[in-house]
């Protein structure tokens, strides 16, 4: 228990220190002010002092500036927000679609995605509240209150990545979902409510 | 003592060219006779468990979550990447195509999916087990596409039964004449809303069946297969990465063991083939030429019988590329259709929808197959629009977050929404014969070569107006059946895929009964030059709609019991 209170701990410090560092990134705090940057913070923190997740570590963006992933830190946490189990930005998610988008998408998807952080961020999303940014998202996705459905689709594209970040990540797969990773054979009937969840175990990725 | 062996001066009495499903067959016939034996096998030597390096990771332990980089794939794996099985777990075990050029004909495609290594594809296939029927090997007799089949299903049943008992495959009894039955495990089991369709389907539609698929897993193994150090398959369905507990059969988990235990077992590895040594004198094949892999020296090896099992298109490539005076084009071509009549299936048509209601059903484990509708069209009808016929093969399945991803929706509801499955759905997918056709043809590219040295492959090969036909039945008769069956939000569709990725190429050495229009006889032997036989994909004369595996294995184990009686009384 002790160690576990420790590591914790020694999690959140890591946690603050590494988002100051993208914060100290991003020229002026424009982009991501204090109510934003306070509540971003507290709710990955309020994970990880129960879910075991590791702390993000340094990472160094390969597609998008520090200050466009700072700004995806915060989208990703708005489309899947921690609940009773961690959040995409708990599970490092921007970062892993950074690197995704770098390595395994064409320059089109590239240019696309940062269309629309950029479109986003015309917005103020990062100024907004947590209400209004979900508001925001969510007139993307529906393309409607000025939106089109050229918006609706790259937001699709980046909703996809995020599901896919975040149900491959150990807590996504494992905790959000239910997880198999032997089996032990197939039964063709059980019920659901016994098994709970959506399995997050799945043969194809 | 190691089985491995590089340089050899032996005489063996038998060379298996090739190690997966058709090679790994023939050395463990061959040895179990008590002959000496000699694998040789182009790529690297894939150990049991030991190297099934992407087994058992999750997807959170790849840095790309099992996708493969993008400068990886335009490199080395354009084509590869095509399969539905290719992934970062998977990759080491399919080719790499920077290495394994090919041409196409102008305005034609086929993609060419390659394992080049010990087990070959018997690491990435699917699994289905199909028996022929006679209804498959009268069709080419009765409507006069391609040449007869010198064999009938009363030929091959016995080696069926044996090649079924041995490898396990799980499946139900049906007493079904287009789909004979066989020495079967317990079926994987249908779920509930499968069990529903099934029923609903065939009141509806008298004459069609939907059963358990069959396939080569251990549901429950038995005691020689507890013996062959396989366990019960863990329902895991991740096979193409390798099995540590030999729940699917392949040659590391099942004949290479049983083929090395006899002690007359030789493999050569990183040995490409690049022909035959042919003896005119004779007229009996000596040995082969190869090439190393790794630093492209030559080696030669020499037995009594060939036995080539190096894959549909790799062993047809050999016989091409063994010219000599007496064959000038291609050994054991004298017929002159070595290359043509080259087949694959056809996946070019699907029909889907949503079952509604079972919101308590659910299942438990990764089921490594589904259910499968055997072809309905096996007897002949001049009223149909096409000849031949196709299998439908399909699953119920709940959506989970990959298909809930894409329904609107931000934050907590969302992301508590896609904890729960959501609805069922069910889909049935054609697997449509293909007609030999003289004009499929592969050949040797008259100037390109690979890195071997050896002439690369020309494909010219596409589906006919049978083919599309049938796809377009198959579309609407799918639509039709998951119509009555209740399901909603249905949709099908027809697709124009160019053959080769449905990974069944077969003929271009088919058998005959003539030796003037065809390369192999009725056991797998050449026409021409009787130490020579070929026993993979290469050999059919027709494709049927059954997967292909089956009928290699049974007819390898049949063509190698054949060969070793005839080799024991000289008559080779």
């Amino acid at each position: 228990m002790k160690s576990t209170n420790k590591e914790t701990e020694q999690s959140r410090r890591q946690f603050i220190s590494g988002m100051a560092a993208t914060f100290a990134a991003t020229a002026s705090a424009t982009l991501l002010s204090g109510h934003a940057m306070a509540s971003v913070v507290d709710r990955a923190l309020a994970f990880y002092a129960d879910s075991g997740t590791t702390p993000p570590n340094s990472y160094t963006p390969k597609l998008f500036s520090p200050v466009q992933l700072a700004l995806l830190a915060q989208v990703v946490d708005v489309v899947i927000p921690p609940t009773d189990t961690p959040g995409a930005l708990a599970v490092n998610c921007h970062r892993f679609i950074d690197d995704q988008l770098f390595h395994c998408y064409d320059q089109t998807t590239q240019r696309m995605m940062l269309d629309l952080l950029a479109l986003i961020n015309k917005h103020g999303f990062s100024r907004l509240s947590s209400v209004r940014q979900t508001q925001l998202l969510s007139n993307i996705e529906q393309a409607k209150n000025g939106f089109s459905a050229t918006h609706r689709s790259q937001f699709k594209q980046l909703k996809a990545l995020i599901c896919f970040g975040y149900y491959t990540s150990r807590a996504g797969a494992t905790q959000e979902l239910k997880y198999q990773a032997i089996p032990n054979g197939y039964q063709g009937s059980v019920p659901l409510s016994e098994v709970g969840r959506s399995w997050g175990s799945i043969a194809y990725y | 003592m190691s089985i491995y062996i590089e340089q050899s001066d032996e005489l063996f009495d038998a060379i298996v060219v090739g190690s997966g499903i058709s090679g790994g067959w023939a050395a463990k016939a061959f040895t179990e006779r008590g002959l000496k034996t000699l694998m040789i096998e182009r790529g690297r030597v894939v150990e049991h468990r030991k190297d099934y390096t992407g087994e058992g990771k999750a997807p959170w332990e790849f840095q790309h979550r099992t996708k493969v980089d993008n400068l990886l794939v335009q490199q080395q794996h354009q084509v590869q990447q095509q399969c539905y099985a290719f992934n970062d777990a998977t990759k080491q075990f399919f080719g790499n195509d920077r290495d394994l050029p090919y041409s196409t004909e102008k305005g034609t495609q086929f993609s060419w999916i390659r394992a080049n290594q010990l087990g070959g594809k018997s690491l990435l296939w699917h699994r289905y087990s199909y028996r022929f029927s006679d209804f498959d090997f009268n069709a080419n007799k009765l409507d006069g596409h391609g040449n007869d089949w010198p064999i009938r299903y009363k030929d091959l049943a016995p080696w069926y039964q044996k090649v079924e008992h041995h490898v396990g495959i799980c499946g139900s009894q049906e007493n079904l004449p287009q789909l004979p039955d066989g020495d079967f495990l317990p079926p994987f089991e249908m779920n509930e809303p499968e069990k529903a369709l099934k029923k609903a389907i065939e009141s509806h539609f008298p004459g069609r069946h939907l059963i358990n698929a069959r396939s080569a897993h251990l549901t429950k193994p038995a005691k020689h297969h507890l013996e062959q150090g396989r366990t019960q398959c863990m329902a895991r369905n991740e096979c193409q990465k390798g099995c540590s507990f030999g729940g699917y059969f392949s040659t590391q988990s099942s004949t290479l063991p049983d083929a090395s235990a006899t002690g007359l077992l030789k493999v050569a590895t990183n040995s490409v083939v690049h022909s035959l040594i042919y003896d005119a004198k004779t007229n009996r094949v000596k040995g082969v030429r190869v090439i190393d892999n790794v630093n492209l020296t030559s080696r030669e090896y020499f037995g009594k019988v060939v036995f080539l099992c190096a894959s549909t298109l790799g062993s047809t490539q050999i016989l091409l590329n063994s010219t000599s005076k007496h064959f000038p084009n291609g050994l054991a071509n004298s017929s002159g259709v070595l290359g043509r009549y080259l087949m694959d299936h056809n996946y070019n048509a699907g029909a889907w929808g949503t079952i509604d209601g079972y919101e308590d059903e659910y299942y438990s484990g990764r089921r490594p197959c589904g259910i499968y509708m055997p072809n309905f069209n096996y007897r002949p009808d001049s009223k149909r629009k096409f000849v031949r016929g196709y299998a439908m093969a399909g699953k119920a399945y709940r959506e989970g977050w990959k298909q809930l991803q894409h329904t609107d929706g931000i934050g907590v509801e969302f992301k508590n929404r896609l904890r729960q499955p959501g609805r069922w759905k069910f889909g049935l997918y054609a697997q449509g014969e293909m007609l030999p056709r003289f004009d499929n043809q592969v050949s040797l590219h008259p100037t390109l070569k690979d890195k071997w040295g050896i002439p690369q492959l020309h494909i010219d090969c596409t589906f006919s107006a049978n083919e599309t036909d049938m796809m377009s039945d198959a579309a609407e008769q799918g639509h039709l059946m998951l119509t009555k069956a209740g399901l909603t939000d249905i949709q099908s569709e027809v697709t124009r895929d160019p053959p080769g990725l449905a990974i069944h190429e077969l003929g271009s050495a088919r058998m005959g009964r003539d030796a003037k229009d065809s390369v192999l006889n009725g056991f797998n032997q050449s026409h021409d030059v009787p130490n020579l036989f070929v026993t993979d994909g290469a050999s059919f004369c027709s494709t049927a709609t059954q997967n292909p595996s089956l009928t290699i294995m049974a007819m390898t184990l049949r063509a190698a019991d054949f060969a070793a009686k005839a080799l024991k009384n000289k008559q080779l």
